[in-house]
C-alpha cells in the first residue's frame, strides 16, 4: 500500500472516530487543555533592550557582555530630572535646589547597584571646597570663576614635545632605544652578510679544489704513454708477426703516439691554466673569509653598542620618569605665583547639566548591571528615594530613562496582549458570524483558536520561551491566521448538513479539508521559519511563536472543533 | 469561503459572489489593459522600495502616552542624547604578532587612550570623555613608568575603568548624536573614523558599544535580514509549488502575484512614509507564506474547469466567484485579527498590525484582480502555441 493511501486510510479513520465518538475526543481534549492552561502560567515575560534585539555573536553585544560583566555597567540609561514649575524656586542653580540634588545624590550613593551619580552640583561643590555656596549669585561666581581651567605653563595640550627636561629626556630615551633597535638590525644584518660571503669562500674553494683534482687526472695520461711502449716493444719482440706486418704495426703505434702527444700538450696547458685558476680562487676565498671575520667582529661590536643604547635608554626613561613627577610639582608651584604665564581653556560646566533658561537639571546615575528580574527592584528604589526627599517649593523631580520605560513597559505586557486578543478575538467572532449566518457556528469555529492559543501557550510555559513587548503582538497574529481553519471545517460541515446525516457530514467534512488546511499550515509554517533564520533575535523570536501557535490552530481545528460542532448538531437535533 | 444559505440570493448566489461573477465578466473582456495596469502601479512601488524608512529608536516605539517616555523626549530636547558611548580597548589575545604589551595599563596603551580621547574631543558633538588616560591628558603626557602609571590611575579614582586582570580598559564617551537615522548612522561611522586615525599599539583592539552603536547594528541588520529571510521563503515556496503543481508555468503563476504583494506593501510603507522596525522586517517572509494559498486555490479551481472542457473566460467566471469569496471571507478574518493590533496604543505592535493588514490586502487585491488576468492571458498564449504548432 502506497504512503498516499496510507494516509488516506489513517485520515478516514480519524474522520471516523470523529464522527462516532465525539465526547470521548472532546474529554481528552479537555484534559490536555487543562493542563497546558497549568502551563501557560508559567509563561515569563522579559524586557526589551538594544542588548537583546541582537544576537551574542555580534561584536557590540559581545563588548557589551563583557562590559556589564568585567565592568559592572549597563548601555540602560537612568537619569533624574529636576525642574521648576512655576512657583517657588524658579532657578536650578539656587543654592535650595543644589542642596536638594545634593541630598538625592547622597541617597542615592548608598544603594549597591549605583556606581556614580553626576550632576552640576558636584562640579559646584568640587571647586567650592565641597560647600553649596550660600546664594545664587555665589554659586553663579564659583561657576563662572571654575570655567577657566588653567593648568601649569608647557602643559597644556602641549603634549609629549612640551619642551619639559622630562620631555626631552624621553625623546632621548625614545631615540636611543631606537638607535638600539637600528644597531641591533644593523648587527644582524652584518652577521647575515659575513656568513654569506663566508659561504661564498668556501664554494671557490670547493671550485679550485675541484680544478686542482681535473689537473691530477693527467696522470693517466702517462699511464696511456706507459701502455703504448709496452704495445711498441710487444710488436717488435712478436715471432709470429711478418716483417710487413710488423711495419705496418708500428707505423699505427707512431700514428697513437703522436695523437697521444698531441693531447698531452693540451693537458698540460689546461692544466696550467687550471693550477692558475685554483690559485686564484683559493687566495679570493682567503680574502672572503678574512672580510668575513672582520664583518662578525664588526657586528659584535655594534650589537654591543645597541646593548649600550638600550641600556642609557632604560636609564632616560627612569630619570624622565622621575623629573616627570618634579617637574608637576615644579609646575604645580610655578603656576601658583604665575596667574599670567598659565595656559587656560574655557569649558561650560552647565552643558548637558542644566538647562539654558536654568529651570531644568539633569543627575545621571551610572549604575551597575542587574538581571532582568532585578530592574524593577531597581527602579522601584530609586523611584523610593526620589520621592523620599521632599523636593524645595516650586520643583518637582521625575525619575526617567531606558531603564524606567522598558521596565514600565514589561509590566504592562500582560495587558496590551489582554487588550489586542480581545479585540481581535471579537472582531473576528463578528466577522464569521455574518460569513457563517450563525452564532452557533461563528462560536464554534472561534474555538480553534481559543483552544489554539491555549495550547501554545501552555507550550511556551513547558518550554520556557518568554513574551517580550515585541512579541506581545504574537497572539492576535496567531488569532487572524488560525481562524481560517475553524471556519473551513465548519463551513464543509454546514455545506454537507443538508445533504446528509450529521456524522456523516463531519466525517465528510473532516476529510475533505485536512488536505487544503494542511498545506496552508505548511506554506505558512515556511514563511515562518524563514523568518527565524534572521539574525535579530526578535524575529526568530516571533517566527518560532507564529510557527507553534498556527500549528496548533490547525489541530484544534480538527479535533476540538468537529467533536464540539457534532455534539452541538445532536444537541440541537435533539431538542427540536 | 463559499457562505451558503441564508444570504444567496437569485441563483444560489451571495452578494459577494454577486459582485465576483462581475468583476469576472470585466476581467475576461480587458484582462490585457488590467495586467498592463497591475504591471504599471508595481512599477511604481518597486521605484518608491529605497525611500523605505527604518526605525531603530526604541523610544518611538514605546507608548507614546507612558509619562517616562514623555520625560526621554523632553530631555532630549533640553540636553540633546542621554546615550553614553563604551569605547572597550582590550588586549587582543588573538594576535599573531610577539608583543611585550602585557598590561593595560602599558603606556603605549595609555598613550593610545590619550590620542583616542584627543581625537575624539575634536569632534564637537562630542560632550565628554572617561578614561584612565584622562589625568595624564591634562599633564600632556604620560610617563614611561609603568608603576607611576598605576600609581596615578589608583590615585585618580579611575580603577574602576580597568577590568581585574588588566586586558581591558574603558572609556565612556558622552555625545549627542540626534535622534534621527540619518544622524545616527553619521555620527557613529564619524567615531569610528575619529577612532581609526589613531594609530593603535600592536595587539591593542577597540569595539565601540552603547545603545546607538547597538541600534546603528540594527539597521545594517535589519536591511540584511529583511532580504535574506524574503529570498528564503521565496525560493522554498517557489520550489514547493514547482513540485506541488508539477509546472514551471503553474508555479510562476501563483508566484508572480505574491512577489506583487510584496513590492506593493514594500511601496505603499515607503509612499506613506510608514517605517519598518525589527518586529516588521520579517513580514515579507511571512505574508509570501499566509498569501500563497489565495493563488493555489485560484490556480487549482480555474484549471480544474478548463480540465472540465470548458473555455478560460467561462472557467474564470466560475472560479473567481467560488475561490473569490472564500479567499475574501479567509482574509477579511485575518486582517481583522491584525487591525486588532491597533489597538495596543503601542506604536511597535500598531506598526506590525498596520503592515500586515496592508501585505495581506494586497495579496487579496492581486488574487482577485491580477492572477485572474494572467490566468486568461496564459490560456490565450497556450491556445495560440498549440494553434501555431
Amino acid at each position: 500500500m502506497s504512503v498516499r493511501n496510507r494516509m488516506k486510510r489513517a485520515l478516514e479513520a480519524y474522520a471516523e472516530f470523529v464522527s462516532t465518538k465525539p465526547q470521548l475526543l472532546l474529554a481528552v481534549i479537555l484534559v490536555f487543555t487543562v493542563i497546558m492552561a497549568v502551563m501557560s502560567t508559567r509563561v515569563h515575560t522579559k524586557s526589551m533592550n538594544y542588548q537583546s534585539t541582537l544576537p551574542k555573536s555580534v561584536e557590540e553585544i559581545r563588548a557589551m557582555f563583557r562590559i556589564g560583566d568585567e565592568f559592572g555597567r549597563t548601555s540602560s540609561t537612568m537619569y533624574i530630572v529636576i525642574r521648576a514649575d512655576g512657583g517657588g524656586v524658579d532657578d536650578i542653580l539656587s543654592p535650595a535646589s543644589l542642596k536638594y540634588m545634593a541630598s538625592l545624590e547622597e541617597k542615592l550613593k548608598t544603594l549597591p547597584f549605583v556606581e556614580s551619580t553626576n550632576s552640576i552640583v558636584d562640579f559646584v561643590m568640587s571647586h567650592n571646597n565641597s560647600t553649596i555656596p550660600p546664594t545664587t549669585g555665589d554659586v553663579l561666581r564659583v561657576i563662572e570663576n571654575s570655567k577657566k581651567v588653567c593648568l601649569p605653563p608647557g602643559m597644556a595640550g602641549g603634549g609629549r614635545a612640551g619642551g619639559d627636561i622630562s620631555s626631552a629626556l624621553r625623546i632621548i630615551a625614545e631615540n636611543s632605544a631606537s638607535l638600539a633597535s637600528a644597531q641591533r638590525n644593523i648587527s644582524t644584518g652584518i652577521t647575515g652578510i659575513a656568513a654569506g660571503i663566508s659561504g661564498v669562500s668556501l664554494t671557490l674553494k670547493r671550485i679550485s679544489e675541484g680544478m686542482r683534482n681535473g689537473h691530477y687526472s693527467l696522470d693517466a695520461m702517462v699511464n696511456a704513454y706507459t701502455q703504448l711502449y709496452m704495445l711498441n716493444y710487444t710488436v717488435a719482440t712478436s715471432p709470429t708477426l711478418s716483417p710487413q706486418e710488423k711495419q705496418a704495426m708500428f707505423s699505427m703505434i707512431s700514428q697513437l703516439e703522436r695523437d697521444l702527444n698531441e693531447i698531452a700538450d693540451s693537458f698540460q696547458n689546461m692544466g696550467e691554466r687550471l693550477d692558475e685558476l685554483a690559485d686564484a680562487l683559493n687566495g679570493m676565498a682567503l680574502s672572503l673569509d678574512a672580510m668575513s671575520e672582520a664583518l662578525v667582529s664588526m657586528a659584535n661590536a655594534v650589537n654591543g653598542t645597541a646593548k649600550g643604547n638600550e641600556m642609557i635608554s632604560n636609564a632616560l626613561e627612569n630619570v624622565s620618569s622621575a623629573i616627570f613627577v618634579m617637574e608637576m610639582r615644579m609646575k604645580e608651584i610655578a603656576g601658583n605665583h604665575n596667574e599670567e604665564a598659565k595656559k587656560c581653556v574655557t569649558i561650560d560646566p552647565l552643558t548637558g547639566f542644566v538647562s539654558d533658561d536654568r529651570s531644568t537639571a539633569i543627575i545621571y546615575l551610572s549604575l551597575q548591571d542587574v538581571g532582568e528580574n532585578e530592574r524593577k527592584e531597581v527602579v522601584h528604589e530609586v523611584k523610593d528615594i526620589v520621592e523620599s526627599v521632599p523636593p524645595p517649593p516650586g520643583m518637582e523631580a521625575e525619575l526617567g530613562g531606558s531603564m524606567v520605560y522598558f521596565t514600565e513597559i514589561r509590566s504592562r505586557i500582560g495587558e496590551i496582549m489582554g487588550k489586542t486578543s480581545s479585540i481581535s478575538m471579537i472582531s473576528i467572532l463578528i466577522i464569521v458570524c455574518l460569513l457563517l449566518y450563525s452564532v452557533r457556528f461563528g462560536l464554534i469555529s472561534l474555538l480553534s483558536i481559543l483552544f489554539g492559543t491555549i495550547w501554545v501557550y501552555g507550550m511556551f510555559g513547558t518550554m520556557g520561551i518568554s513574551v517580550s513587548p515585541q512579541t506581545s503582538g504574537a497572539l492576535s497574529m496567531i488569532m487572524g491566521i488560525g481562524i481560517d481553519f475553524g471556519i473551513q471545517v465548519v463551513n464543509r460541515f454546514k455545506q454537507e448538513l443538508r445533504k446528509t446525516t450529521a456524522e456523516k457530514a463531519m466525517k465528510i467534512a473532516v476529510t475533505r479539508t485536512f488536505y487544503p488546511m494542511l498545506i496552508t499550515t505548511l506554506s505558512a509554517l515556511i514563511g515562518f521559519r524563514a523568518m527565524s533564520m534572521g539574525t535579530i533575535t526578535v524575529l526568530k523570536e516571533l517566527g518560532v511563536m507564529m510557527s507553534y501557535g498556527v500549528a496548533m490552530c490547525f489541530v484544534a481545528a480538527i479535533t476540538v472543533v468537529p467533536s464540539l460542532a457534532l455534539i452541538m448538531e445532536k444537541l440541537r437535533i435533539r431538542r427540536s | 469561503m463559499v457562505v451558503p444559505g441564508k444570504g444567496k440570493g437569485k441563483g444560489g448566489e451571495t452578494p459577494t459572489e454577486r459582485v465576483l461573477r462581475k468583476v469576472a465578466e470585466f476581467e475576461a473582456k480587458y484582462y490585457p489593459y488590467i495586467i498592463v495596469v497591475m504591471i504599471a502601479i508595481t512599477t511604481i512601488f518597486a521605484l518608491s522600495l529605497p525611500l523605505l524608512k527604518m526605525e531603530t529608536d526604541f523610544t518611538k516605539l514605546m507608548p507614546q502616552n507612558m509619562k517616562s517616555v514623555k520625560l526621554e523626549y523632553d530631555v532630549r530636547d533640553v540636553f540633546g542624547s542621554t546615550d553614553t558611548l563604551f569605547v572597550l580597548v582590550e588586549l587582543d589575545d588573538e594576535c599573531k604578532y610577539t608583543t611585550n604589551i602585557k598590561t593595560i595599563e602599558d603606556p603605549r596603551v595609555v598613550n593610545y587612550l590619550l590620542e583616542l580621547s584627543r581625537g575624539l574631543k575634536k569632534d564637537p558633538s562630542v560632550r565628554s570623555v572617561v578614561s584612565i588616560a584622562m589625568p595624564f591628558e591634562l599633564a600632556g603626557m604620560v610617563p614611561y613608568n609603568q608603576s607611576l602609571i598605576e600609581n596615578v590611575i589608583h590615585a585618580s579614582g579611575l580603577k574602576n575603568l580597568i577590568n581585574h586582570d588588566k586586558t581591558a580598559t574603558l572609556m565612556l564617551v558622552r555625545m549627542d548624536m540626534g535622534t534621527s537615522e540619518s544622524s545616527l548612522k553619521r555620527n557613529v561611522e564619524r567615531v569610528h573614523e575619529l577612532l581609526g586615525s589613531v594609530k593603535k599599539p600592536p595587539c591593542v583592539k577597540y569595539v565601540v558599544t552603547g545603545n546607538l552603536p547597538m541600534r546603528y547594528r540594527i539597521l545594517q541588520l535589519m536591511v540584511h535580514d529583511m532580504i535574506y529571510t524574503l529570498s528564503v521563503a521565496a525560493a522554498i515556496i517557489f520550489v514547493l509549488l514547482v513540485l506541488l503543481r508539477r509546472s514551471v508555468t503553474q508555479a510562476v503563476l501563483v508566484f508572480l502575484p505574491l512577489m506583487m504583494g510584496v513590492v506593493w506593501t514594500g511601496g505603499i510603507f515607503s509612499l506613506t512614509g510608514w517605517e519598518l522596525t525589527i518586529v516588521t522586517i520579517g513580514i515579507g517572509a511571512m505574508v509570501l507564506g499566509l498569501g500563497v494559498e489565495y493563488g493555489v486555490f485560484m490556480v487549482e479551481r480555474f484549471e480544474e474547469e478548463i480540465r472540465k472542457g470548458k473555455g478560460a473566460k467561462e472557467a474564470l467566471l466560475i472560479a473567481l466567484p467560488s475561490v473569490g469569496s472564500s479567499i475574501m471571507g479567509s482574509g477579511i478574518t485575518t486582517i481583522a485579527g491584525f487591525l486588532a493590533l491597533l489597538s495596543a496604543a503601542f506604536p511597535m505592535l500598531s506598526l506590525l498590525g498596520i503592515a500586515l493588514a496592508t501585505s495581506i490586502s494586497c495579496m487579496l487585491i492581486i488574487a482577485i484582480l491580477f492572477l485572474p488576468c494572467l490566468l486568461m492571458l496564459e490560456s490565450r498564449l497556450t491556445e495560440i502555441f498549440w494553434r501555431e504548432v
